[in-house]
């Protein structure tokens, strides 16, 4: 869990400091989403698991 | 997972370097669709258990060639993106390894012992050719396996577990932290011979997007 404190932080930053009605955040979001799942489905590292 | 290292540890860095993760929503990905069926479709056969090689082909030996290619479509689709050229350049690396080695990432003994991967080990042993449980990979001796160079050689530190990974990982790997680090700068294109790098964000807004 701690490791994902500094990517919530970023999340809840951005998405306080957007305009009203912005989706700016949740595109973030989506974008980094397909990134990490195309970084997984193109990485061979052995053994897919959780850490 | 050692990529998902990579993609925390680009948002922790785009972030110390005064980036915002709504940056990021400016990075203009095309075909993503293609991604999460691919990911998707990988997780089911690779979570699934190994089958006997005496028993037939692996679903995942046809599987992961197949998606790697559509990815190898998708990372060209991005090529205009900072640090996809890396991504394709380890995609490519991978690709490769995969399809020379009968559609699975070989790996090897002292690999697989040097990481602690024992269960791996002793299965591949009684087993020659069975992929390796909740992995892409497949235990071959060195004379078997073609371009060992691109294959699963390399051991992680432990994080918490070592993992075998390939020398693609480490490109991919530097192109996704380069991608996320640039992008919540901003940074939505690559550099080109004609011009600097542009902020797309900035350009619409007028002023930064945080």
């Amino acid at each position: 869990m701690k490791r994902l404190i500094p990517i919530i932080t970023s999340v809840v930053h951005a998405s306080a400091h957007a305009p009203v009605g912005s989706r700016a955040p949740l595109r973030a979001l989506w974008v980094l989403l397909v990134l990490s799942a195309a970084a997984l489905a193109i990485g061979a590292s052995g053994e897919f698991g959780l850490p | 997972v050692i990529l998902l290292w990579s993609a925390a540890g680009g948002v922790v860095l785009g972030r110390a370097r005064g980036g915002q993760l709504a940056h990021l929503g400016d990075l203009r990905l095309r075909r993503a669709w293609i991604v999460l069926p691919a990911l998707a479709g990988q997780c089911l056969w690779v979570f699934m258990p190994p089958m006997l090689p005496e028993h037939g082909v692996d679903p995942l030996r046809l599987w992961l060639p197949a998606t790697l290619a559509a990815l190898v479509y998708f990372a060209l689709a991005n090529r205009h993106l900072p640090g996809m050229a890396l991504v394709l350049v380890g995609l490519t690396c991978n690709c490769v390894a995969v399809a020379v080695n009968g559609g699975l990432m070989p790996t090897n003994e002292a690999a697989l012992k040097q990481a602690g991967m024992d269960r791996s080990l002793e299965l591949a042993q009684e087993h020659p050719g069975i992929r390796l449980p909740r992995s892409k990979d497949v235990a071959l001796a060195p004379d078997d396996t073609r371009l060992w160079f691109l294959t699963d050689t390399l051991v992680s530190p432990p994080l918490p577990r070592r993992k075998v990974f390939s020398v693609g990982d480490v490109f991919v790997s530097a192109g996704l932290v380069m991608m996320l680090t640039l992008g919540m700068e901003g940074k939505t294109q690559r550099d080109t011979a004609k011009g600097p790098r542009t902020s797309l964000s900035g350009a619409r807004t007028g002023g930064p997007l945080t």
